[in-house]
């Protein structure tokens, strides 16, 4: 255990001393922390306004520039333009050569002998000849992997051969 | 009267004078007004420095334009898709469908309606219609003459097929559409990047080189490819 051998004045001014200078220290270290935060608000702050003014001369000087390219930029605008027209023709086009490979008989002995196509209907009417009427049913169910109505409306026999009439809507476009 | 001696009382008037000064300074820099003029302005900032790029990368791209070029490759563009009804390249074109595929062009039909350039806000449902009649031999020969017609420029949408015993009637619209009216956007707006779809769309056309180079020369002899 330690003495402490100071008469009582001297403990008490001791004890005072380390009091004032712990409240120094403090205090000290309070104002310098308070003075970086202050510092880099008024850094930050000085910073954005001086980029903004910045700034705002650059944008007027290249919106200028730009304005003096607007021929240019019309120019790009109206080949863009263009372009995503063409496209947009060529989606909405339906594909008739592939319509014709689909509905093309690949039976024996059996002939389109007429085609009906409308395009705002998406239907397709074909009158067929065959030898057999298996035939044109064979033909009706290969139609049906590719389109997704198929009706077989008439199937007549004449003379020795088959008249079917058949009508096909849906996936014709590619 | 003793004198009061100041210095004595230092440790205390320090931290009272700092303390009333970071309240008194605090209170006025750091109110809420501040720091939302402050979080304004860095947003805007932020805005502008955003702004300022794309105008820049903008400036960039439209002193890099060749307009020779671009606007050779707008002239290829409205021979593809004319501003302006072509009917004496249509009639060629009809007629070149049937030599090219063994089809025989019997008759054709327009209903051409107003043929000018000018720009209506009809314009898109203004078509120019063709009722057509070839004779073919099959219906494969029809299948060739339909890819013929389907690669042909300027484009053409076949609307209806009617194929009876060897002849065929088609309903077709010769597509077309005005140049439209377009002007500089506001100038931090990007730029259409045109570049790869020319190349796609050349690619994509490149079997009509020939079509397409008579459909060209047609399309600038009957409209201003100069958009301005």
């Amino acid at each position: 255990m330690a003495v402490n051998l100071l008469p009582p004045d001297a403990r008490a001014l001791a004890q005072a001393s380390v009091l004032r200078r712990t409240v120094y220290l403090i205090t000290t270290l309070v104002l310098v922390v308070y003075l970086l935060i202050v510092s880099g608000v008024g850094g930050w702050w000085l910073f954005l306004s001086t980029r903004k003014s910045q700034l705002q001369t650059e944008i007027a000087s290249l919106s200028s520039q730009v304005a003096q390219k607007a021929a240019q930029e019309v120019l790009l605008r109206q080949i863009g333009t263009r372009i995503a027209q063409i496209d947009n023709s060529i989606k909405t086009r339906v594909n008739l050569v592939d319509l014709t490979v689909k509905v093309t008989p690949t039976e024996p002995s059996l002939f389109i002998t007429s085609w009906d196509f409308v395009d705002s209907t998406g239907k397709s009417s074909f009158s067929l000849t065959a030898s057999s009427s298996g035939s044109i049913e064979a033909y009706g169910q290969r139609l049906l992997s590719s389109f997704t109505t198929v009706d077989i409306g008439s199937l007549t026999r004449m003379g020795s051969s088959w008249v079917g009439e058949v009508s096909v809507g849906g996936s014709t476009h590619p | 009267m003793k004198k009061l001696d100041l210095r004595k009382f230092a440790w205390v008037i320090y931290p009272v004078v700092v303390t009333m000064s970071i309240l008194a300074s605090s209170t006025l820099l750091f109110s809420p007004g501040f720091w939302q003029n402050l979080f304004s302005t860095a947003s805007v900032v932020q805005q502008a420095t955003a702004t300022a790029n794309n105008l820049q990368s903008k400036l960039h791209a439209l002193e890099a334009v060749n307009v020779p070029i671009e606007t050779e490759n707008l002239t290829y563009l409205l021979s593809i898709l004319p501003a302006t009804k072509q009917i004496p390249v249509l009639m060629s074109q009809l007629q070149s469908a049937a030599v090219d595929t063994g089809a025989i062009l019997e008759s054709y039909r327009f209903d051409a309606g107003d043929i000018s350039s000018t720009e209506s806000a009809n314009a898109s449902s203004d078509n120019l219609v063709l009722n057509v009649t070839y004779t073919v031999a099959d219906l494969p020969a029809l299948r060739t003459l339909l890819g013929n017609l389907a690669n042909r420029t300027p484009l053409l949408a076949i609307h209806e097929v009617h194929y009876l015993g060897g002849r065929v009637n088609l309903k077709i619209d010769a597509l077309w559409s005005p140049l439209a009216k377009l002007s500089a956007s506001s100038a931090d707006q990007p730029l259409p990047n045109v570049s790869n779809d020319m190349l796609r769309i050349k690619q994509q056309f490149a079997n009509n080189v020939a079509v397409v180079g008579q459909a060209s020369q047609a399309a600038s002899e009957s409209v201003s490819t100069n958009p301005f």
